[in-house]
């Protein structure tokens, strides 16, 4: 049975996250996981620069290291205990009853790829807990490199989902995007705009009815654009005027070594987008 | 490709606390890297060298992040006689031979072979290194003057005393502070012992590329390969057992094959850059993750604090005295040494300990880690099956007249247990009939199927019927490739009560 997954840290953004989670399950009908990750730092703060070793010096270390790596686990165990504590009476109280909790060691891209299998979406806070503001949340990249189900990026406050704004470039991710968000009971009664952004206007025109087509197909009708310009800056401001709740994407479809030296889109949007994003890999 | 091996959090998950390890290992390493050169016998910038090539290069291409690899004892004292009867340039070729061998070995992933090593025989291993480099040190403590010995006692005073001093003690490493207490005192009473500059060259310049200088030929290739075979096995074998020490401290793991690969990597370059074979250190390792060392950055920083130090300070370590490395490397090898294990011998099972002192006796004999180690494998084996051959049994019954009798076998039997097998039939014993039932056997080997067959044909010979049940799957087990009976109910159909 497919489930939605809601990634709650105690960050600002908990509540949020667990809102969409509640709205996207009550949609699909889907019984709402809470998760709260363990991470261990598997670093130390006491640091010893003696640079010595004697009798047993191996054993000590290690009991010394055991013990304090164990206080800092319980700690945080403790703390991932309340959080989702009181997160499941917050969701049970906005009516959605069937709502579990889990608790799993590891890096939370760890604990969501055993986890994919089972997941029809998995909803994460964009800013980690610990983060700055113009930060993206640590390990996302890698994360969603990795996971293969759809992630809801949640980056602000909760907002009803009632327009979605799709980039779209003719790729095979786009088309899948636009597969995926055809058919899901997600996106359900919501106002959608496609958007190409493109020197020439007229491969624009083409690719955005070729798109129009496909939802045409469904009876679906959307709203397309033609922009030109930085694809990151004119998709945001076009979702900035038209009010658009959602952002819906293809994520990292290049390799990691052509990010590396130029730059992802992706990473990009997630720095700049105010709105969530909904991520297809 | 870029994924794998440029992890962002492997590198600066730690900055901070590596930036520090990596400089204390580096100090470390400096006397650790001039001692197992004079084991070789080698002018000490050879193991420099070594030290800083593998430990750059390891700190990209490993699988174990923060585990600590350089020029070691493990491996200076397989290359002995190499050095002593071919020369410095034949130490060059087999070092690129054993880093061949190494690559070689991670694409086969030999690394899972390492589960074949037990406990006892890693224990051995690391015990019989210790006394090696306890046994290395000697020469310099025969023949001298008091002066020597004092100076030592002096410096292994100020090594485990120094952390003992409140702050500046966990501030400073006290294997430094010996070196630059014991090299001052040195200098400045003009007293007259032996220093690093007596032992050979210092690096002067850094490290330069180039081609071992020997006859490209067979006979060359015969005179490396037997070396750089002992040595790939060896710097495997200490590299993947620092690497379980690592992951036991530091609760992460490591990838065994990708470690094979980059050991070999790592010696391709320090054999092109004049130095020598190296691996992993567990001592290093040790204080590295107890200086607070856990990503690659430590030991990458490590390596280049080593070389700037070596390259920049040649003349000081000139005058270094051999006590206070001496009184450095003593520490090493008590800290490397499993004291625990001296304590469990009474504990422990008796097969266990022989299997252990076994690795330790024949590896201090040999002065080869591998044969150490194969031998304690092998030792422990044989244990292994004695033990296992002990679970098997037979019940015998007889029908109501007392003419067909029946012997029910229950167990394993193998080519330890085949003889027992055998004996179990009372062939003056005269009977009509012998069932011989199986059902409950799990025969893994030929040894067993022959065993079986000579007691079938003994009886027939004396007049006997034989009858066997169940043998097709009592013999289910002799099959060799069980990786198609990985699945459990694939055991159950070969191991379960049929």
């Amino acid at each position: 049975m497919e489930k939605i997954l809601v990634c709650v840290d105690g960050s600002k953004l908990s509540h949020a996250v667990c809102d969409y989670g509640i709205s996207i399950a009550k949609k699909l009908d889907l019984p709402l996981i809470l998760l709260n990750v363990v991470e261990h730092s598997h670093t130390t703060k006491k640091v010893n620069l003696s640079g010595n070793i004697g009798l047993g010096s191996k054993e000590d270390l290690l009991d010394e290291l055991v013990n304090e790596e164990m206080s800092e686990s319980k700690q945080l165990i403790a703390k991932g205990k309340t959080i989702l504590k009181h997160m499941q009476e917050y969701v049970k109280s906005q009516g959605q009853e069937n709502c579990f909790t889990l608790q799993r060691h590891g890096t939370l891209y760890e604990t969501l790829d055993d986890l994919s299998q089972d997941l029809k979406i998995a909803i994460i806070g964009l800013k980690g807990e610990d983060s700055g503001e113009n930060q993206i949340g640590s390990h996302i990249e890698e994360l969603i490199r990795t996971i293969n189900i759809p992630i809801l990026l949640v980056n602000g406050e909760f907002k009803q989902i009632e327009s979605i704004l799709m980039a779209y470039d003719g790729s095979d991710y786009a088309n899948k995007v636009i597969k995926e968000t055809k058919q899901s009971p997600i996106f359900t009664d919501v106002k959608r705009h496609i958007v190409n952004v493109n020197k020439d206007t007229t491969i624009s025109n083409k690719l955005l009815s070729e798109a129009k087509a496909l939802f045409a197909k469904a009876n679906i009708e959307v709203q397309t654009a033609a922009l030109s310009g930085d694809s990151v800056d004119e998709l945001i401001k076009y979702q900035a005027e038209n009010n658009l709740d959602v952002i819906a994407m293809g994520a990292y479809s290049h390799n990691r070594f052509r990010s590396v030296i130029f730059g992802s889109f992706t990473t990009q949007m997630l720095q700049k987008s105010k709105k969530p994003l909904f991520l297809f890999r | 490709m870029v994924k794998t091996y440029f992890k962002k959090d492997e590198w600066l998950g730690n900055v901070k606390n590596d930036a520090l390890a990596g400089m204390v290992v580096a100090l470390a390493l400096i006397p650790e890297a001039i001692a197992f050169s004079i084991i070789a016998g080698v002018d000490p910038k050879v193991g420099l060298y070594a030290s800083f090539c593998i430990a750059v290069v390891i700190a990209f291409v490993g699988g174990r992040p923060g585990m600590i690899s350089a020029a070691t004892g493990a491996m200076a004292l397989v290359m002995v006689t190499l050095v002593k009867d071919y020369g410095l340039q034949y130490l060059f070729a087999a070092t690129l031979l054993t880093g061949v061998f190494q690559i070689i070995a991670g694409f086969l992933q030999l690394g899972r072979f390492m589960s074949f090593v037990p406990r006892a025989v890693v224990v051995g291993f690391v015990n019989a290194l210790a006394i090696l480099i306890f046994m290395a040190q000697l020469p310099e403590l025969t023949n001298v003057t008091w002066h020597v010995y004092a100076l030592t006692a002096m410096g292994l005073g100020i090594i485990y005393l120094f952390p003992y001093v409140p702050k500046l003690g966990s501030l400073l490493p006290s294997p430094l502070v010996t070196i630059v207490v014991l090299t001052i005192f040195v200098y400045f009473m003009g007293i007259d012992v032996r220093t690093v500059g007596d032992m050979g060259e210092l690096p002067s310049t850094l490290p330069i590329f180039l081609l071992p200088d020997i006859p490209m030929n067979i006979e060359t290739l015969m005179i490396i390969l037997p070396y750089s075979a002992s040595l790939a096995v060896v710097g495997l074998l200490e590299s993947l057992m620092t690497s379980t020490i690592v992951d036991d401290l530091t609760d992460t793991s490591s990838d065994n094959n990708r470690e094979c690969k980059g050991q070999g990597i790592a010696n391709i370059f320090s054999g092109f850059m004049g130095g020598m074979a190296g691996c992993a250190m567990i001592g290093q390792s040790v204080i590295n993750i107890k200086s607070g060392g856990r990503k690659r950055l430590s030991t990458l920083l490590a390596g280049i604090y080593l070389l700037l130090m070596v390259v920049f300070l040649s003349d000081i370590l000139n005058v270094i005295p051999m006590a206070a490395l001496v009184a450095v490397m003593i520490m090493v090898s008590i800290g490397t040494f499993d004291w625990a294990s001296i304590k469990k011998l009474k504990s422990l099972p008796l097969s266990t300990n022989l299997v252990m002192l076994t690795t330790v006796i024949v590896t201090v004999y040999t002065h080869n880690l591998a044969h150490g180690v194969f031998s304690g494998v092998l030792l422990a084996s044989l244990f292994f099956a004695n033990k296992i051959s002990h679970f098997m049994y037979s019940e015998t019954s007889y029908n109501e007249n007392n003419t067909v009798k029946t012997y029910k076998f229950i167990g394993q039997v193998f080519f330890n247990s085949a003889d027992k097998f055998y004996k179990t039939f009372d062939f003056k014993e005269v009977v009509d009939k012998v069932v011989i039932d199986l059902t409950r056997a799990h025969f893994w080997d030929i040894s067993a199927v022959y065993a079986l067959d000579k007691a079938v044909i003994k009886l027939r010979r004396e007049g006997t019927d034989v009858e066997i049940i169940g043998q097709n799957e009592a013999s289910s087990t002799v099959i060799d490739r069980f990786g198609i009976h990985d699945k459990p109910e694939e055991i159950e159909k070969v191991m379960g009560g049929h």
